[in-house]
């Protein structure tokens, strides 16, 4: 009953407001989806006090749990919070739009540049700079997402099966139904988290496999 | 217009299985690339680093990229949407149903497998790209001189970059604005 009462208390924002603060928002996202939580505390919980900023996390975490993007799905969580289905709809299309507009924008003229040595010496560096943001993500999902033996193997299997070509689907899916097989398997063991305390809990499960 | 929908189809498949954020979406990018010859491994890291110059989530950048160069204009106006449909139903779907419970074991069950496998499939596709910058067996076969095989060069860089990136954690901008600035003076 709480949650309707939550409900109720909050602001009514109309469908373009709330499209506008996420074209704003997805407008200054740089680099991925992480950099979103600053702007939505500012714009939602303290401008427009539609949500709490311990909402904004959980949203968050579970948006990493779930398919998607976590920037795009964080925003439809907030959206959805403030104006129902509709909301979630404006939020995400206003978050989205940015990014759609500069690639349309910028590929027109790199497909041009792109022949010039110098542009060609700026990619290859690039790659290296690539490989390196890609390290540095895994070692940010690594904490809640391999931290005891189960999901090691998981891990170790994925790995295997991704550098024989398996199709990327295939993997994905059957490691969801490994989760859901391990569940079956051993019921008596806690349930593995998806929310705000996964970090925490991954840590403590990290110090007991340690010890 | 038919590859269009077909790419459509493709993406809306990565969208219902790409856990975790833009990064999750590269090894789908390899599997297209294998199954179907649109655009090659090198582009791949074109479009992650225009991504990560340009704003907005990493993953809707390129999509949109794949889609304009698959289909132009409307193959990204495609491709983008049908790439955020699944997420879009998932996470309203999920919504409501939070409104009512807080959590559902099978749902955490089935997230507890799926995550280590996106964290594997992320770092294979990391180690596609390095495969192809830091080891350069096209080279030996000309050469025949050992050490061409491996790109000292790119291996410092990749110290430097990753030293910087581990002290400026959460802003790759300066990372790739700063690879930029070095690709203009280094040749690898």
């Amino acid at each position: 009953m709480s949650s309707e009462d939550k409900t109720s208390e909050i602001k009514r924002i109309s469908l373009l407001k709330l499209f506008w603060i996420f074209f704003k928002i997805g407008l200054v996202l740089f680099g991925g989806g992480y950099a979103i939580l600053p702007f939505l505390k500012s714009e939602m919980c303290d401008k427009e006090k539609i949500c709490t900023m311990e909402e904004i996390t959980d949203y968050y975490a579970l948006s990493q749990c779930f398919p998607g993007l976590v920037a795009g799905n964080v925003s439809m969580f907030t959206g959805y919070k403030a104006r129902g289905v509709a909301g979630a709809i404006a939020a995400v299309t206003g978050v989205c739009l940015p990014a759609y507009l500069s690639i349309v924008l910028i590929f027109s003229f790199l497909s041009v540049i792109t022949h010039y040595p110098i542009v060609q010496s700026i990619f290859s560096v690039l790659d290296i700079a690539v490989c390196v943001l890609i390290f540095l993500t895994i070692l940010e999902l690594w904490n809640f997402s391999v931290y005891d033996k189960f999901t090691t193997l998981i891990f170790i299997l994925a790995v295997s099966a991704a550098l024989l070509n398996v199709s990327p689907f295939i993997i994905v899916i059957s490691a969801g139904l490994l989760g859901l097989f391990r569940h079956f398997a051993f019921p008596k063991k806690a349930a593995p988290c998806c929310s705000t305390q996964c970090s925490e809990n991954s840590e403590e499960k990290e110090h007991e496999e340690d010890a | 217009m038919h590859n269009i929908l077909l790419l459509a189809f493709e993406y809306m498949k990565i969208g219902a299985v790409a856990i975790g954020g833009g990064y999750t979406v590269i090894p789908f990018l390899y599997y297209l690339v294998e199954k179907y010859n649109w655009f090659n491994v090198s582009e791949i890291t074109q479009m992650i680093a225009v991504s990560n110059l340009t704003p907005g989530p990493i993953g809707i950048n390129m999509a949109t990229f794949v889609g304009v160069k698959v289909g132009g204009a409307l193959g990204s106006l495609f491709t983008t949407i049908a790439f955020m449909i699944p997420s879009v139903i998932i996470i309203c779907c999920l919504a409501k149903f939070l409104k009512k419970n807080k959590e559902n074991k099978y749902i955490n069950h089935v997230m507890y497998g799926l995550r280590p496998a996106a964290v594997a499939l992320i770092g294979v596709a990391g180690l596609k790209i390095m495969n192809t910058t830091f080891f350069h067996f096209e080279k030996f076969k000309t050469s025949h001189n050992f050490f061409d095989i491996i790109s000292l060069k790119a291996f410092i860089l990749l110290a430097v970059f990753t030293l910087i990136g581990l002290k400026l954690k959460k802003n790759p901008m300066i990372l790739i604005v700063m690879a930029i600035v070095l690709g203009c003076f280094i040749r690898i």
